[in-house]
C-alpha cells in the first residue's frame, strides 16, 4: 500500500495572517517496500513532512493519499491510517507509561479495539522483532538501559502491524554499538517483515550505509528523491543547505583531484576501500 | 600542579527495588586514576552505562566519592569546606540544553552564575560581555533561549560557565542531544576557549569525531579506565573500540579497511588530509 | 495548538513599559487589580479601559499578540458566565427549558466576564513586558520586610520565576507526548468522561517522568553554578528607581484615586 504526496502545501497558522509555509509543493511516493532515508537541517519542514504521513497534519493544499484514498476526506478512518503508518517519534522512550513494558506495547493494538488474545500476541512478536530479551518483558520500562527502552518504543507502534514505519532519529543518543543495533534490527524488520522504512537522520554515514533511496528537505521543499550515490554528488548543494556528504565522498574526491583514477560514486566505507584499492592497483 | 586529580575513585549507590529492600549495589566508578594539567584538552570516551558521566559529576562535586579523592586545584572535593571553590574551578556543562538554563533572556542566564559568587554589579556586565563573546552569542545577548538552536544554547550554556572564570570546563555529553550542525559549533566554541584562553576542557562524549583534536583520550568502560593516550594511539585499536561499544572515525576506519585489503598505511589516521597524502605518494 | 498560551511568556520589545522598574509593574498590577473590584459602575470600567489601553499601547506588545493567549483561557470566562448566568437567584427574565436567566444573573455575568478578562489581559502585560528575573527581583524587593518573620521569599520568587521558564516547553512536551500517543492510536477527544479521564494516563504519566527529570537536571545545574539560595548574591541588574518610575506612580495613585472616586458617582 503505497503513500502518495500529491501537490502537498503545509502552512503553519494559515488562519492568523502571519502564516508561514512549511510545506511547499511536495509530490513522493513511499513504495511499498521501500527502504528512504528522510534528511534536512533543521526546521527544514522534515518532522512536518512526517507527521502528515499519519494524519497528525493535514494538507493546506493538495491531497495525501494512502492505498489511494484522501486521507482528508471527510468520514476517513484516520485510527485504521495510523496503524498503517506507524510514526516513531524522536526520543520515543520519553512516551512510555505502563507499569510493565508488556502493557506498554499493548497500548498501540490494544486501542485498534482488538481482542486480548490478539494484542498480547501481537505485543509479543513485536517485543520479539525488537530483540529485546524475554526477561525483560515484565520489568518496568523505567528500569531498562536507553536503547532497551528505545526498542520498547519502537515495538509499541510495530504491534499495530504497520505496512510503513517512519522513525523520527531513531539513535539520537545512543552509543555507536547501540546505533548500529538499532538500525540493524530495522534493516531486518525491512528485510524480512517486508515493512516499508523511512528514517528521518542527521547522520549521512547511517543513511548511506542503510537506505535505497535519499530523500532531501531544504526550506519547506523537497529537493532531492534519488539513491544515495546520485544524491551525494550534489556535495556543494547539500553543503549549502546546511547538510554534507558522508566522509568518504569527501575522500574519494580529494584523492581524484590529487590524480588517482578512483570512482566517486562509492557512499560507504566498504565502497569506497573497494574502489580505492581497485585504483591503486590499476 | 595538577587541576585535576582523582586517585582510585570509585562511587557505588544502592539498587532498590519497589518495597525498597536492597537488590545490590552497583559500582558505577570503579577506581579511576586521572590527572589533567592545567590548559589539557583530555576527552572521555564511552558507551551509555560506561560510567563517564557519573564520574564527570565528580569533578564538580555534585557526586562524592565512596572512595578514593578528587581534587580539584588542590582541593579535596570531600571538604565540605572547598565545595564552592571546587564548583567555581570547575565549571559543567550538561547534555539537556533546555534543562540547565535558568534566565529567560541569555544575558541573564549567563550573568546567574557570576550573581552567586557575590561579583560586584559592573563586574558581572563585564564578565557577561566577555564570555558572550567568546562563544560567539554575544548579538543573542537580548533573546529567549527557547528561541535558539540546540547548539546555540549550549553556547550561552558555556558562556555561563566562563563567566564564573574557571580554571576547567567539564562538559558532559553536551552534543548527545545536538544536530551535526549544532555539534560543530559546540565542539569549535570548547576548542577556541582551549587554545586561546587556555581553558582546561573535559569533553565526555561518544561521538569519535569530536575527539580527534584532543590531547589525550581515555576510554571508559564499567567504570574503569579501559584504554588511553593520544586520539591517533586509542583509534589504532579499532577492534578493541568495537568491543567497547565504539567505533572509529570514518576516516580511520577507511583507513583500517584499506589495510585489510593489503594497502601499507600507518595506523591511526585521523583526517582526510592525512590519508589522501599517504595514497598520493604511494601512488608516485 | 497548546504554543498559543502567551500569557506569562515574555515579549521582547524595547518601550517605556519594558523598561519600567518591575516594582512598578508589580505594584501597579496589583493595585490595578483591587481597583477593578473596587470599582461599581460603568465610569470606572471607562477609567480602567483608558488605562489599559494606554499601558497596552505604551508597551508595543501587538495586541493581536495578547488576545491569542486570551484564547487559551477564554473557557475559564465561559464557565464564569454561565455559573452566574443560571445560578444568580432573583427576578426571572428570560426561560429557556428548565434554565432561568434572572436579571441579576445578567448582570453579574457581565460584570464578571468583564472584570475577569480586564484582570487577565492586565496582569499578562505585566508578564510580557518584565522577564521573570526582574519580576523574581522585584517580588523578593516588595516582599521583603517578610524575611524577618523567616518567609522564605528569595526561595518562592525564585521557584516562580522557573516556573514561568518552563511553561513553554513543558507546553511543547505536552504537545509532542499527545501527539506520539494519537500516532499509537489513542484519542483525547471522545468517549465518556470516566474514558475521558482514563485517556489522559498515557499523557499525564511520561510528562511527569519529563519534569521530574527536568527539575533534577536543573537543581543539578544550579547547584554546579554555585547557587546556594539568597545569601551573599549580587544583582546583575539591581532594581534602582528613576524619573520614569516616580512618574509611573504618581499615575497609579492618580488612577487608584480615580476608580475609588467612581464609587461615589451615581
Amino acid at each position: 500500500m503505497s503513500l502518495i504526496f500529491n501537490h502537498v502545501s503545509f502552512m503553519y497558522d494559515a488562519d492568523t495572517n502571519l502564516p508561514s509555509a512549511a510545506l511547499q509543493d511536495i509530490n513522493l511516493t513511499i513504495e511499498d517496500g521501500g527502504f528512504y532515508g528522510l534528511i534536512g537541517h533543521t526546521g527544514s519542514g522534515k518532522s512536518t513532512l512526517v507527521q502528515h504521513m499519519n494524519g497528525l497534519l493535514k494538507p493546506t493544499h493538495g491531497q495525501v493519499l494512502f492505498d489511494g484514498q484522501d486521507i482528508s476526506e471527510k468520514g476517513y478512518d484516520l485510527k485504521s491510517l495510523r496503524s498503517k503508518v506507524g510514526l516513531v517519534f524522536q526520543y520515543p522512550e520519553h512516551q512510555l507509561f505502563e507499569a510493565t513494558v508488556f502493557d506498554d506495547v499493548c497500548f498501540g493494538p490494544k486501542n485498534m479495539g482488538l481482542t486480548k488474545s490478539e494484542y498480547e500476541l501481537r505485543a509479543f512478536s513485536a517485543l520479539e522483532a525488537v530483540g529485546l530479551p524475554h526477561d525483560y518483558f515484565y520489568s518496568s520500562p523505567f528500569d531498562l538501559s536507553g536503547g532497551q527502552k528505545r526498542r520498547v518504543a519502537i515495538a509499541g507502534v510495530l504491534a499495530m502491524k504497520p505496512s510503513i514505519l517512519v522513525l523520527d532519529e531513531p539513535t539520537a543518543g545512543l552509543d555507536p554499538r547501540g546505533r548500529d543495533e538499532i538500525l540493524d534490527q530495522i534493516k531486518k524488520l525491512h528485510d524480512e517483515e517486508h515493512i516499508s522504512i523511512v528514517l528521518v537522520s542527521h547522520s549521512m554515514e547511517d543513511v548511506a550505509n542503510y537506505v535505497d533511496k535519499i530523500l532531501v528537505m531544504n526550506k519547506g521543499k523537497l529537493i532531492y528523491n534519488d539513491v544515495p550515490s546520485e544524491v551525494f554528488r550534489h556535495v556543494e548543494e547539500l553543503e549549502a543547505m546546511g547538510l554534507a556528504a558522508p566522509q568518504v565522498t569527501y575522500i574519494t574526491k580529494a584523492l581524484r583531484e590529487s590524480g588517482l583514477d578512483v570512482d566517486t560514486s562509492a557512499t560507504t566505507i566498504k565502497e569506497a576501500a573497494d574502489a580505492i584499492a581497485a585504483a591503486l592497483r590499476r | 600542579m595538577n587541576v585535576i586529580k582523582t586517585e582510585n575513585l570509585a562511587f557505588e549507590y544502592i539498587k532498590r527495588d519497589d518495597d525498597g529492600n536492597v537488590e545490590g549495589i552497583i559500582r558505577a566508578v570503579d577506581g579511576v586514576d586521572l590527572e589533567v594539567k592545567p590548559g589539557e584538552f583530555i576527552a572521555i570516551l564511552g558507551s551509555n552505562g560506561s560510567g563517564k558521566s557519573t564520574f564527570a559529576k565528580h569533578l564538580n562535586a555534585i557526586n562524592m566519592p565512596t572512595e578514593g579523592t578528587v581534587w580539584i586545584d588542590g582541593k579535596d572535593t570531600k571538604e565540605p569546606d572547598n565545595l564552592w571553590e571546587v564548583r567555581e574551578t570547575a565549571g559543567m556543562v550538561f547534555q539537556n540544553p533546555d534543562n540547565q538554563i535558568i534566565g529567560q533572556v541569555v544575558e541573564e542566564d549567563v550573568g546567574f552564575g557570576p550573581e552567586n559568587l557575590g561579583i560586584p554589579t559592573s563586574e558581572i556586565w563585564e564578565r557577561v560581555e566577555e564570555s558572550l563573546k567568546a562563544v560567539g552569542m554575544w548579538e543573542f545577548r537580548k533573546h529567549s533561549p527557547n528561541k535558539l538552536s540546540g547548539g546555540q544554547k549550549q553556547r550561552v550554556s558555556i558562556a555561563g560557565v566562563i563567566a564564573m572564570h574557571p580554571k576547567c570546563i567539564v562538559l558532559d555529553e553536551p552534543t548527545a542531544m545536538l544536530d551535526p550542525n549544532g555539534r560543530y559549533e559546540v565542539i569549535r566554541a570548547a576548542r577556541a576557549l582551549n587554545d586561546v584562553e587556555k581553558v582546561t576542557i573535559i569533553l565526555i562524549t561518544h561521538y569519535m569525531e569530536e575527539v580527534t583534536h584532543a590531547d589525550r583520550v581515555f576510554v571508559m568502560d564499567h567504570g574503569k579506565i579501559a584504554m588511553q593516550g593520544t586520539p591517533r594511539e586509542i583509534f589504532s585499536r579499532v577492534e578493541e573500540l568495537k568491543e567497547l561499544r565504539l567505533d572509529v572515525p570514518q576516516v580511520t576506519m577507511l583507513a583500517y579497511e584499506l589495510k585489510k585489503r593489503g594497502i601499507n598505511l600507518p595506523d591511526g589516521i585521523l583526517t582526510i588530509e592525512e590519508l589522501t597524502d599517504h595514497l598520493t605518494k604511494m601512488r608516485k | 495548538m497548546l504554543r498559543d498560551i502567551t500569557l506569562g511568556q515574555y515579549y521582547q520589545a524595547d518601550s517605556i513599559i519594558h523598561r519600567l522598574d518591575p516594582r512598578v509593574k508589580l505594584i501597579g498590577t496589583f493595585a490595578y487589580i483591587i481597583a477593578l473590584f473596587v470599582s461599581k459602575n460603568v465610569w470606572g470600567y471607562l477609567i480602567a479601559t483608558i488605562f489599559l489601553v494606554g499601558v497596552i499601547k505604551l508597551s508595543k506588545v501587538p495586541v493581536k499578540f495578547m488576545l491569542k493567549g486570551m484564547k487559551a483561557i477564554a473557557f475559564l470566562i465561559v464557565i464564569t458566565v454561565a455559573f452566574n448566568l443560571f445560578l444568580t437567584p432573583g427576578e426571572a427574565w428570560i426561560s429557556i427549558w428548565k434554565l432561568t436567566i434572572t436579571k441579576e444573573g445578567a448582570k453579574t455575568a457581565g460584570t464578571m466576564a468583564l472584570r475577569l478578562a480586564y484582570l487577565i489581559v492586565g496582569s499578562s502585560v505585566m508578564t510580557l513586558t518584565t522577564t521573570p528575573n526582574q519580576l523574581t527581583d522585584a517580588l523578593e524587593s516588595v516582599l521583603g520586610p517578610l524575611k524577618k518573620l523567616k518567609v522564605p521569599v528569595h526561595e518562592i520568587a525564585m521557584m516562580m520565576s522557573i516556573a514561568l521558564r518552563f511553561i513553554p516547553i513543558l507546553m511543547d512536551e505536552t504537545d509532542k507526548i499527545m501527539k506520539a500517543q494519537i500516532a499509537r492510536g489513542a484519542s483525547f477527544d471522545s468517549g465518556s468522561i470516566i474514558q475521558r479521564a482514563k485517556s489522559l494516563i498515557p499523557l499525564l504519566v511520561p510528562l511527569f517522568i519529563s519534569a521530574f527529570r527536568r527539575a533534577n537536571d536543573l537543581a543539578m545545574a544550579m547547584e554546579a553554578r554555585c547557587y546556594q539560595g539568597g545569601e551573599k548574591r549580587t544583582k546583575m541588574k539591581p532594581l534602582k528607581y528613576v524619573r520614569t518610575d516616580y512618574i509611573g506612580y504618581i499615575i497609579l495613585v492618580i488612577f487608584f484615586a480615580g476608580m475609588i472616586a467612581t464609587r461615589y458617582i451615581h
